[in-house]
C-alpha cells in the first residue's frame, strides 16, 4: 500500500509513517480508510482539541458535558435537555436540498439517541452576498431542505440565525440545532459494557452515498465543480420511525449503548462506542443490510447513509427489539460482537478485512499547529482597523427603513414560514423574536432557545468577538424571562494549516471562555467545522453560540413587543455610542473597526437586574439591544407588539445617531407600567444598573423626538418587503 | 366520549390531537393503523396530521390503504364522526370519504401560518359552537393543501351547503387575496354529504391552549365531544 | 446478503404518470419559467412521475392487467393523474 493511496485518502505524510510504525505493518486499503476517516479534522478534532479543552464545560446544572452524542442540562423535575449543534456545510453547498436535510436529521438522532424526544430545531445559516448568482438558489435550496426534514419528522422549527455576506458566497454555512428533552433517570450513553454483548444494526439500510464525507468536510474547495462524492439523501420518513421505534426501545430497558452512524458511518460509530468502554468489537459486514450489490468492506465501513443506528442490547432482549423495530418496519439485524481484544476487526466473506487498535484509531496525533501556543490577540490578523471617524450626520429615519429593507435586519419571514413551528403544541414563542420558547410537556415550566453570533465582529477582533456571541446569547434568554443555563456551538472556521485561522480559533475560544465563565454559561456540546475557504479564501471567524435557557413559570414572560399603551419605556446598560464595526458603519460604507467591548461583568449585573424584574412582574416586555442599536430594538418592539412609542434620546449632548444605532453592549430595552417606573429606576440604581427612563409606548407611530416619527405602516413594509422582493427577484 | 386517533407510520399531530381532546375532558385512544378494528364503545375518530409515509408517491394515498381503514369506512358510513386534520384530510380523500385532492400549493412551497378562516356551515358535529359568519383564526402546516375538485363535484358540494371553513381575510372576505394555497373557492374544510365526515386542512387541535396564545380550535373540538 | 439480484426476471414495465391536462400544475409551470430565464425557447411544458418495475410473470397481458390494477389501487389518482403502461417484454 503506497504511501499516495494514503494521501490521496486525506492522510498526511507524517500521519502515514506513524501509522506504518505503530502497526509494524503496511496498513491495507480498507484500514487506510478507516483511518482516514477516524484522523480526519472532522471525527478527531486534532487542531481544535488542545484549544477546546480550554473552554469551561462544569456548572451546576450540567449532567453531561462534551463528548458524548450531545450535552445534557438539568431543567428539574428529574427532567434533562438534551442539546446540540452540528455543521453541514460542505454537503450543503454541493448539493444544499439534501445537505441542509441531513444536517437535521443527523443532529436530531444525537439527540434521541441520548434517549430525548427532540423538541425544537433550530439554524444558524450564512450565505453569500444576495447578488451572488449561486445565492438565491443556495438559500432556497437550503430551506426547503431543513422545512421539508424536520417537518416531516414533526418536530417544530423555531428559528435561528441567517446572515448574508460576500465572505460566505463559496462556503456557505448551515448549522443546524437540535432540543429535546429526556427523563434524567433514562439518558443513553455510547457504551459497549462487557464482552459477549451483541451488536445490532438497525434502520434503513447501506448505499454508497457519502462515503468519505467526513474527510471532504476537512479539506478545502480547490475547484467547486467536481471533487463530489456520492450525495447524501435524507428520508425523514425512515428517521420518524427510527425515532419511535428507539424510543420506545429504550423505555424497556433492552438497551446498553447506542450510537448514531453519523460522519464516517459505521467506522466512527463502533470505533466511538467500543473505545470509551476500553473493549474490541468485531463487525460481520456480511450481515449489514445493502441498498447496492457487492459492496466492499471500505465502502461498507465508510458509507454515510443516513438513518442508522449501532445499538448494544442486553443479553436476552434480542426478541423484545425485534418486535418494535418490526412494529416500525425498520431493519434490526445482529452484525457482530463486543470484543476483549481492544481491536477493531472487520469480517467479511470469512475473511479479515481489518484488524485495527482503538486507542491509536479513537486518538490520532494532534495536528502540528494545535500544540502551538495561542498566538497574542493582538498579533491576530485581523479586519482593516479604521481610525476614520464613522460619519454621523446621515439622517436616521433613512438609515433605520434601509437596514430594515435588506440582508441585515429584514424579516426572514420568508424563510421561517416554511417550517412548522407548533406541531408538539408546546410552542409559546415562535420565530421573529430574541428567544424562542417551547414549553416543556405537561408543565408549567419552558425553555427559551437562542441561537446568535455576529462574524463582522468576531473577524475585526476574535476575542472580543467571541465574547460578545456568548454574551448576546445571554442576553436574548434573559429578555425572555429565562435563566442562562448552558451553551452548544458551531465553530466554523477557515483552513487550519493557517496561522492567522489557529490564531483566529484560539482568541475566538479565548473569548468564549472568558464569557462563558463570568456568565456561568458553560459549553456541553460543540462542533468544530474547519476548511471553510475556497482557493484561499477562508470565511469570516464564525462561532455560532446555541444558548439555552430555563423559564420557571410560563405565567412570567415578558412581551417581546409594546403589547400596550401607555407603558414606559427605559433603557437599561450604558448608552456609550459605539459606532465602529455597527451596522449603522456598513450602511454608511465604513469598512469594519473595532467591535464595541464586551463588559463581562455589566453584562452579569444587568442581566441578573432585568430577570429579577421580571420575575416580580415588574417588567412587562423586554428586548435585548445587539445589531442595528437601540432603534433597531425600538423598531422591532414597535413591529412585535403592533405599536409604537413617542421616545425621547438620551444623552442629548452626544449626537443622536451615534445613540441611536451605536451598538454599545450589555443593554435592553425594557418596558414597565407608568406606575412603576420610579420603583424600577431605583431599584436600578440601587444595583448599580444604568437606567434612564426614554419615552412611553403609544399608538401607531414610532416618534424619537427631534429626529423622526415612522408610521407602523412604514416600518413594516421595510421590513416584510425586503426578502420576498429579493426571492421573486430574477 | 372516547375518540380514536390513528397513528399511521409518520403521522405527528397524533399526540396533539390527544393532548388536546383529553384537555376538553374527552379520552383519547391511540390506535395502530396495522389494527383491523376499533375499541368498542368508541364515539368519534380522528386522522390526525402529519406526513404518514413521507407523503411519498402521493400524501395520504398509502396511509388510505391501511388495514384500519376499512373499519373507519365501515363506522363512518353508519354515522360516526370522524375528523381528518391535514394529513387527515389528504387521506380521506384518497380513501374516497370524501371528494376531491389536495394538490402542491400554488407556491409550491411548505407554509405555516395563522390564517383568517370564515365559518360557512356551523353544522353538528363539529361546527355547532361556532356562530354561522364567524371569522376565525388557526394555523395551517402544509405543503398539499391546494384543493381541487372537477367543476360538477364542486358546484354540486356547493349547492349542497357542504363546504365548511374558507380562507378569508380579517373581515370575511373569501378572495383570492386571502387564499393561501390556491384552494378552489377558497376552500380550507368541507364535509360528506351525511355531515360526520369532515376534512379540514387548518389545525384546531393547535389552537385549543390558551398558553399558546390562541384557543379558536377549541370550539370545534368541544363540539365534536358533545355529539 | 450481496446481489439480491433476481434470475428469474421476466417482466419488465414503464407506468408514466402525468398531471392531467386540466389541472393547474404549478411544478410544470415553474420549471417552463426557469427555462424561459435562462434563454431558452418557451416551451409547452408538463412534469410527472414514471415508475418502473419488474414482475414475475410471463405473459404480457397478464402483466399489464396486474398493473392495470396496482395504477388504480395505489399508483395513480385518476381525479389529477392520467397514466400509460409500457411492458417492454
Amino acid at each position: 500500500m503506497s504511501e499516495n493511496i494514503a494521501l490521496e485518502l486525506g492522510l498526511e505524510a507524517e500521519e502515514y509513517q506513524h501509522i506504518k510504525e505503530k502497526l509494524r505493518r503496511e496498513p491495507n486499503f480498507t484500514e487506510l480508510g478507516i483511518f482516514s476517516a477516524m484522523w480526519s479534522e472532522h471525527c478527531s478534532y486534532k487542531s481544535s482539541r488542545a484549544f477546546l479543552s480550554r473552554l469551561p464545560t462544569e456548572g451546576d446544572c450540567v449532567i453531561c458535558g462534551p463528548g458524548e452524542n450531545a450535552g445534557v442540562v438539568d431543567i428539574g423535575d428529574n427532567k434533562a435537555a438534551v442539546f446540540k449543534m452540528e455543521s453541514h456545510n460542505h454537503p450543503s453547498y454541493i448539493e444544499p436540498y439534501h445537505g441542509a436535510a441531513t444536517g437535521v436529521g443527523g443532529v436530531m438522532r444525537d439527540i434521541f439517541t441520548m434517549g430525548a424526544r427532540p423538541v425544537a430545531n433550530f439554524n444558524a445559516l450564512r450565505f453569500g452576498d444576495p447578488e451572488h448568482p449561486k445565492t438565491k438558489h443556495l438559500l432556497s435550496g437550503v430551506v426547503s431542505g431543513l422545512a421539508d426534514y424536520g417537518n416531516c419528522v414533526g418536530v417544530p422549527m423555531l428559528g435561528g440565525a441567517t446572515g448574508f455576506d460576500t465572505q460566505y458566497d463559496d462556503n456557505i454555512l448551515v448549522n443546524a440545532m437540535c432540543v429535546g428533552i429526556a427523563r434524567q433517570d433514562a439518558i443513553f450513553y455510547a457504551r459497549a459494557g462487557k464482552p459477549g454483548n451483541q451488536v445490532f444494526y438497525v434502520g434503513s439500510k447501506t448505499g454508497r452515498d457519502g462515503i468519505h464525507g467526513a474527510t471532504m468536510a476537512s479539506a478545502s474547495f480547490e475547484d467547486d465543480t467536481d471533487n463530489r462524492p456520492t450525495v447524501q439523501v435524507g428520508d425523514p420518513f425512515a428517521e420518524k420511525l427510527l425515532l419511535e421505534a428507539c424510543l420506545e426501545l429504550m423505555q424497556t430497558g433492552a438497551i446498553v449503548g447506542i450510537q448514531d452512524m453519523g460522519a464516517a458511518g459505521l467506522t466512527s460509530s463502533a470505533v466511538e462506542i467500543a473505545a470509551k468502554g476500553g473493549v474490541g468489537i468485531r463487525l460481520n459486514l456480511d450481515n449489514v443490510p445493502l441498498r447496492e450489490p457487492e459492496m466492499s468492506a471500505y465502502e461498507i465501513m465508510l458509507s454515510e447513509s443516513q438513518e442508522r443506528m449501532l445499538v448494544i442490547l442486553k443479553p436476552g432482549k434480542e426478541k423484545l427489539a425485534l418486535q418494535i423495530f418490526e412494529k416500525w418496519q425498520l431493519d434490526c439485524i445482529n452484525i457482530g460482537e463486543i470484543t476483549d481484544t481492544e481491536q477493531l476487526e472487520v469480517m467479511q466473506h470469512n475473511e479479515r478485512q481489518a484488524c485495527l487498535p482503538l486507542d491509536m484509531l479513537a486518538q490520532p496525533p494532534l495536528a502540528p499547529s494545535a500544540t502551538a501556543a495561542p498566538p497574542d490577540p493582538a498579533a491576530v490578523p485581523s479586519a482593516p482597523r479604521t481610525t476614520a471617524p464613522v460619519p454621523v450626520q446621515a439622517d436616521a429615519r433613512e438609515c433605520l427603513l434601509k437596514l430594515l429593507n435588506s440582508p441585515e435586519l429584514g424579516s426572514r419571514r420568508w424563510i421561517y414560514q416554511q417550517y412548522d413551528q407548533t406541531v408538539m403544541g408546546d410552542s409559546i414563542r415562535t420565530p421573529g423574536a430574541d428567544a424562542a420558547i417551547v414549553r416543556i410537556h405537561g408543565s408549567a415550566r419552558a425553555l427559551a432557545v437562542s441561537v446568535d453570533v455576529t462574524p463582522r465582529y468576531v473577524h475585526a477582533h476574535p476575542l472580543e468577538g467571541g465574547r460578545q456571541a456568548v454574551a448576546e446569547s445571554f442576553r436574548n434568554l434573559v429578555a425572555s424571562g429565562a435563566r442562562p443555563l448552558a451553551i452548544t456551538n458551531c465553530l466554523n472556521f477557515g483552513n487550519p494549516k493557517k496561522p492567522e485561522t489557529i490564531g483566529q480559533f484560539a482568541n475566538t475560544i479565548e473569548g468564549m471562555r472568558e464569557a462563558c465563565i463570568a456568565l456561568d454559561f458553560p459549553v456541553v456540546s460543540g462542533n468544530v467545522s474547519f476548511y471553510n475557504e475556497t482557493r484561499g479564501h477562508g470565511i469570516p471567524p464564525t462561532p455560532s453560540i446555541g444558548g439555552i435557557g430555563l423559564i420557571d413559570d410560563i405565567a412570567r414572560i415578558p412581551g417581546a413587543g409594546f403589547n400596550d399603551a401607555g407603558d414606559a419605556v427605559l433603557l437599561l446598560g450604558e448608552t456609550r455610542g459605539h459606532l465602529e464595526c455597527s451596522l449603522y458603519a456598513r450602511a454608511n460604507g465604513v469598512p469594519d473597526g473595532a467591535p464595541p467591548p464586551v463588559d463581562l461583568n455589566a453584562e452579569k449585573r444587568n442581566g441578573a437586574f432585568v430577570l429579577e424584574h421580571i420575575r416580580n412582574g415588574c417588567i412587562r416586555a423586554a428586548h435585548d439591544i445587539s445589531a442595528g442599536g437601540l432603534i433597531a430594538a425600538l423598531a422591532q418592539m414597535s413591529l412585535l407588539g403592533g405599536r409604537g412609542a413617542v421616545i425621547t434620546p438620551p444623552a442629548p449632548h452626544a449626537h443622536p445617531n451615534s445613540v441611536l444605532f451605536g451598538e454599545d453592549q450589555a443593554r435592553y430595552v425594557v418596558t414597565c407600567s407608568s406606575g412603576n417606573t420610579g420603583t424600577l429606576l431605583e431599584a436600578a440604581k440601587a444595583g448599580g444598573v444604568p437606567a434612564v427612563w426614554i419615552g412611553t409606548t403609544g399608538d401607531a407611530n414610532l416618534a424619537i423626538e427631534g429626529v423622526t416619527s415612522i408610521t407602523l405602516k412604514d416600518l413594516r413594509e421595510a421590513f416584510e418587503s425586503w426578502m420576498p422582493v429579493y426571492m421573486r427577484s430574477d | 366520549m372516547s375518540i380514536a386517533v390513528i397513528t399511521f407510520p409518520a403521522s405527528n399531530c397524533d399526540r396533539d390531537a390527544a393532548v388536546a381532546v383529553e384537555a376538553l375532558g374527552g379520552r383519547a385512544m391511540f390506535v395502530h393503523h396495522g389494527e383491523t378494528s376499533l375499541p368498542g364503545n368508541l364515539d368519534a375518530v380522528i386522522l390526525p396530521g402529519g406526513f404518514s409515509y413521507g407523503d411519498y408517491l402521493r400524501p395520504g394515498c398509502m396511509a388510505a390503504h391501511s388495514p384500519i381503514m376499512r373499519e373507519i369506512k365501515n363506522k363512518a358510513e353508519a354515522g360516526m364522526p370522524v375528523l381528518g386534520i391535514c394529513n387527515g384530510f389528504q387521506l380521506l380523500t384518497e380513501a374516497g370519504l370524501l371528494p376531491g385532492a389536495l394538490l402542491r400549493n400554488r407556491d409550491l412551497l411548505f407554509i405555516y401560518r395563522e390564517v383568517h378562516l370564515l365559518v360557512e356551515r356551523n353544522i353538528s358535529p363539529f361546527m355547532h359552537l361556532y356562530r354561522q359568519g364567524a371569522v376565525v383564526t388557526m394555523p395551517i402546516a402544509h405543503k398539499d393543501g391546494n384543493y381541487y375538485v372537477d367543476a360538477e363535484t364542486l358546484k354540486r358540494i356547493e349547492g349542497e351547503g357542504r363546504i365548511v371553513l374558507r380562507y378569508c381575510s380579517a373581515e370575511g372576505n373569501a378572495n383570492i387575496d386571502a387564499n393561501p394555497n390556491g384552494s378552489l373557492n377558497n376552500i380550507a374544510a368541507l364535509c360528506n354529504g351525511a355531515g360526520n365526515v369532515l376534512g379540514m386542512m387548518p389545525h384546531p387541535e393547535r389552537c385549543a391552549d390558551a398558553v399558546l396564545g390562541n384557543t379558536d380550535g377549541e370550539a370545534l373540538l368541544r363540539g365534536l365531544l358533545q355529539a | 446478503m450481496s446481489g439480491a439480484r433476481n434470475s428469474f426476471v421476466n417482466m419488465q414495465a414503464t407506468i408514466a404518470i402525468m398531471p392531467k391536462a386540466e389541472i393547474l400544475d404549478p411544478q410544470s409551470r415553474a420549471t417552463a419559467d426557469t427555462l424561459k430565464r435562462l434563454g431558452f425557447p418557451s416551451a409547452n411544458l408538463r412534469q410527472g412521475k414514471r415508475i418502473t418495475l419488474t414482475l414475475d410473470e410471463t405473459d404480457p397481458e397478464q402483466a399489464r392487467n396486474t398493473i392495470e390494477k396496482m395504477c388504480k389501487t395505489l399508483l395513480v389518482n385518476e381525479l389529477i393523474e392520467e397514466y400509460h403502461i409500457e411492458i417492454h417484454g
